[in-house]
């Protein structure tokens, strides 16, 4: 069971981000860029998804020398999770479900 | 080369990682990280402020869970076997006052009535508080000061029972005169 988790349309909005590409990892300045969010919002929802273990975090090693780079993917209960409260239209589009706001 | 604005977001981000919790600074360096990636300064900047708060707010959070797990860990001393033994403590406390109260009226009596005649006795009325009052009273206040620190329990006992005698010789006076 996924602990009480607050579905603000910015978290869905990540998560809507996550569902793109669900296995690949994700960094952070692309995810901003991708829901328009900006460091302040998206963080705190990265932080609470992660702690409810929706959320995968790793460290990345790019070039020598330089500090390793955060990514992130959802969990497979993250998946489900975000499934379930992110729908499609008939047309394709994505669109933002709140009638899990509780969960 | 990095410019001014871009060196304060850095520099800003960077200290109030080292400065959160240990488990947010994870989070802060990964946000710091991203730094490198953003090619307009002020954008940085914008970023590295937004960055700065979240990690100063999950800090905080940490900071606060922590200070209420600790508070309720405290509490855990208030558990059934630590009440009981208190009690037993404080029981032991009254005790103690009980049987000093006991002393002092036997022993102390006796030993008046043998150090003074009657007759003198009927003009000192006062004395008659000595071993009642006075001296237990005494006992009792120098054996809570003496047991505070180490048997603080024992010793709100005493203070219980010197208590009880006080309230005892109050209500006794105003409703025997």
């Amino acid at each position: 069971m996924v602990p009480r988790l607050r579905l603000s349309p910015q978290t869905l909005q990540v998560l809507d981000a996550f569902l793109e590409a669900p296995k690949d990892w994700k960094y952070g300045y692309d995810i901003s860029r991708d829901t328009g969010l900006k460091s302040g919002t998206l963080y705190p929802i990265l932080m609470r998804l992660a702690d409810r273990e929706l959320l995968e975090t790793s460290w990345e090693t790019t070039e020598p020398g330089k500090p390793p780079r955060h990514l992130y993917r959802l969990t497979a209960s993250g998946l489900r999770f975000a499934r379930e409260h992110v729908v499609h239209d008939v047309a394709g589009s994505r669109v933002l479900d709140l009638r899990g706001a509780k969960s | 080369m990095s410019s001014a604005v871009r060196k304060f977001a850095v520099r800003l981000l960077g200290a109030v990682t080292r400065s959160s919790q240990l488990e947010s600074q994870g989070w802060g360096n990964a946000m710091l990280r991203e730094l490198d990636f953003i090619d307009r300064d002020w954008v940085s900047l914008w970023w590295a402020l937004g960055g700065a708060t979240a990690v100063l707010k999950h800090s905080l959070a940490i900071a606060a869970r922590s200070w209420v797990r600790e508070r309720i860990d405290h509490r855990g001393e208030w558990t059934l076997k630590n009440v009981g033994k208190k009690l037993a403590r404080l029981a032991s406390g009254v005790a103690i006052s009980a049987g000093l109260l006991a002393v002092s009226i036997v022993g102390v009596a006796r030993l008046l009535s043998a150090v003074i005649s009657a007759r003198t006795f009927e003009h000192l009325h006062w004395l008659g508080w000595l071993p009642v009052l006075v001296i237990p009273e005494g006992i009792f206040a120098i054996a809570a000061i003496a047991l505070w620190r180490n048997r603080r329990d024992m010793a709100r006992g005493i203070v219980l029972g010197a208590v009880a005698l006080g309230v005892h010789v109050i209500v006794h006076v105003t409703t025997h005169k």
